[in-house]
């Protein structure tokens, strides 16, 4: 960790992509910047577990009153690496036993990557610190639900939320906070139809907080930012405990224990005759060939 | 009369004489209940439109309704239950239904039209659609579910407020999904149910599955189980309306 009162930069490469930490002792700010290098911006397995122990080491960081996230590229994330879909599973404990992947690993990897107490999004939404997300571009999967668990969601026009996946196996997440976010059939037309919200209609929703022409973005995220570290650090600490409180009432811990079980379960789905089957897809025609098959099924 | 029709893993449950769903009808709530439960477990089915076979979904309910309703939950309080409010009644079951449930409605939505609305998962409308609170009428109307659906805020402005709310106000609350015209409403529903049906059966079970557990945790169960708590209370606010008109 740099010294309380430097301004440092640094890089974790870890495998495919990256997750840059810009930390700024000064400002009290850190800015974690998701870097995949391709195209939409997709998170492999490492950035993502990258991303949930940088933000636990800013958990604990005294300097650090404020965590951006943010994309590089013009997009947030497409998701998860849909390259990794299988291969994540295999790599995990007891996944490669058999040809297919235990459940147990299945159980493992969403617990770990996702829902448990070191996943991604236990990381961001328990967060003691503020959290803010600059949404631009492909705000996908992994990208709604940082919208979901972040404090403060600030988009470009260019942003766009949802699931696609969920067409091709059915929801899988943790649907507390988006019921909680923008109300049950609202939240069911973004589960049933996988629809995608334009950064309109997720504000108008109650999705985000607000929406501004995409030259404006970094300049609007850098002074609310600037606007939350004037706040004392006794007061972000006793706010977000409350902020935690009320989601113990709305039961949001349970939810993430449901979404990791269901989600392990709904990555080894049978599938009927004339159903799409993405993995398998892949594994016969190639992955560019399987994402090409995914969107003209989603047509 | 209650008619299904199973189409291209849809089901479209139509009901004639639905106002008698307003009337308390145990007998027409077990029917339409069964109609939605034997289409779920059909493997063939993934998607359900409820809709009614008049022009208009659930006009208000007549003071003679109301009468009837309330001599029925008097009478026979548990057949009412188990009928309407139980985890064996026609809105749990709706509510708690294994495949996706959408509503197609058109003109006056009122008492158990409305609670049908809250109860499916998706709702598509013409743009002549009002909808109207059941709260006063209904005592298993489902506040939780309100809650859900809309927030706290626009759930109680819609109960407590004067107006029922055209199709554009139910939309921009969240109470329904899309608006279009009359001729093209039956089309519409038609159209969204197919795109929910493209989720493989697997994923639908998961899909619902997971709801469940979601409503479960928010205690919608728990609310239904207080209807007749509150349709003690209904009958004595009607007592006193009564007494105090004659004096």
């Amino acid at each position: 960790m740099n010294s309380p009162t430097s301004s440092a930069a640094g890089t974790q490469q870890e495998g495919l992509g990256s997750i840059r930490l810009e930390r700024d002792a000064q400002q009290h700010l850190a800015t974690l910047v998701v870097s995949s290098g391709r195209s939409g911006n997709p998170m492999t397995a490492a950035m993502v577990r990258t991303l949930s122990r940088r933000l636990a080491e800013l958990s604990v960081d005294d300097d650090i009153k404020v965590i951006v996230i943010r994309g590089e590229g013009g997009d947030l994330t497409c998701g998860a690496d849909p390259a990794e879909a299988e291969q994540v599973f295999k790599d995990a404990p007891g996944g490669a036993a058999k040809r297919v992947p235990s459940q147990r690993a299945r159980l493992a990897v969403m617990d770990d990557l996702w829902w448990g107490p070191d996943g991604l999004y236990t990381r961001v939404l328990r967060c003691p610190k503020v959290t803010l997300l600059a949404a631009q571009g492909l705000c996908l999967d992994v990208g709604l639900y940082l919208a979901l668990c972040c404090d403060l969601v600030l988009a470009d026009e260019t942003a766009v939320f949802g699931s696609p996946r969920w067409r091709h196996v059915g929801v899988d997440g943790d649907l507390s906070m988006l019921v909680a976010a923008v109300g049950l059939k609202r939240a069911k037309d973004l589960l049933i139809f996988s629809s995608r919200w334009t950064a309109e209609q997720a504000l108008d929703a109650g999705l985000i907080d607000e929406v501004m022409p995409a030259e404006a973005l970094e300049a609007r995220v850098a002074h609310l930012a600037a606007f939350c570290t004037q706040v004392m650090r006794d007061a972000i600490a006793a706010e977000k405990r409350v902020v935690f409180a009320s989601l113990a009432k709305l039961q949001i811990g349970t939810g993430f224990a449901t979404a990791a079980a269901v989600g392990a379960w709904a990555s080894n789905l049978h599938f009927q005759p004339g159903e799409f089957n993405f993995l398998r897809e892949a594994r016969d025609q190639g992955l560019e060939a399987a994402i090409d098959a995914a969107r003209r099924h989603a047509e | 009369m209650i008619d299904v029709d199973l189409h291209n893993l849809v089901a479209v449950v139509t009901m004639g004489d639905g106002d008698r769903l307003a009337s308390a009808d145990i007998g027409y709530a077990q029917q339409l209940r069964d109609a939605i439960r034997d289409s779920a477990d059909l493997d063939t089915v993934k998607a359900i439109v409820l809709r009614s076979a008049d022009p208009d979904f659930f006009p208000p309910l007549s003071a003679s309704q109301r009468q009837a309703a309330q001599r029925v939950r008097a009478s026979q309080p548990r057949a009412w239950h188990a009928a309407f409010c139980a985890p064996t009644g026609l809105y749990q079951n709706l509510a708690y239904c294994k495949k996706f449930t959408l509503t197609q409605v058109a003109g006056p939505c009122a008492g158990p039209g409305s609670m049908l609305v809250l109860c499916t998962d998706h709702t598509v409308c013409a743009d002549d659609a009002r909808f109207e609170a059941p709260f006063a009428d209904l005592p298993e109307s489902n506040m939780v579910l309100a809650m859900l659906t809309l927030r706290l805020n626009r759930a109680k402005g819609w109960v407590l407020g004067e107006d029922d709310w055209d199709a554009a106000q139910a939309q921009a609350a969240g109470l329904v999904n899309r608006v279009t015209t009359r001729q093209a409403l039956a089309g519409a529903a038609i159209e969204a149910a197919q795109a929910a049906a493209r989720i493989p059966l697997d994923g639908v079970a998961m899909t619902k599955l997971l709801l469940e557990a979601f409503l479960d945790t928010q205690g919608i169960g728990q609310e239904f189980d207080m209807a007749p708590l509150y349709a003690d209370a209904l009958r004595l606010a009607e007592l006193d309306d009564a007494q105090e008109s004659t004096r």
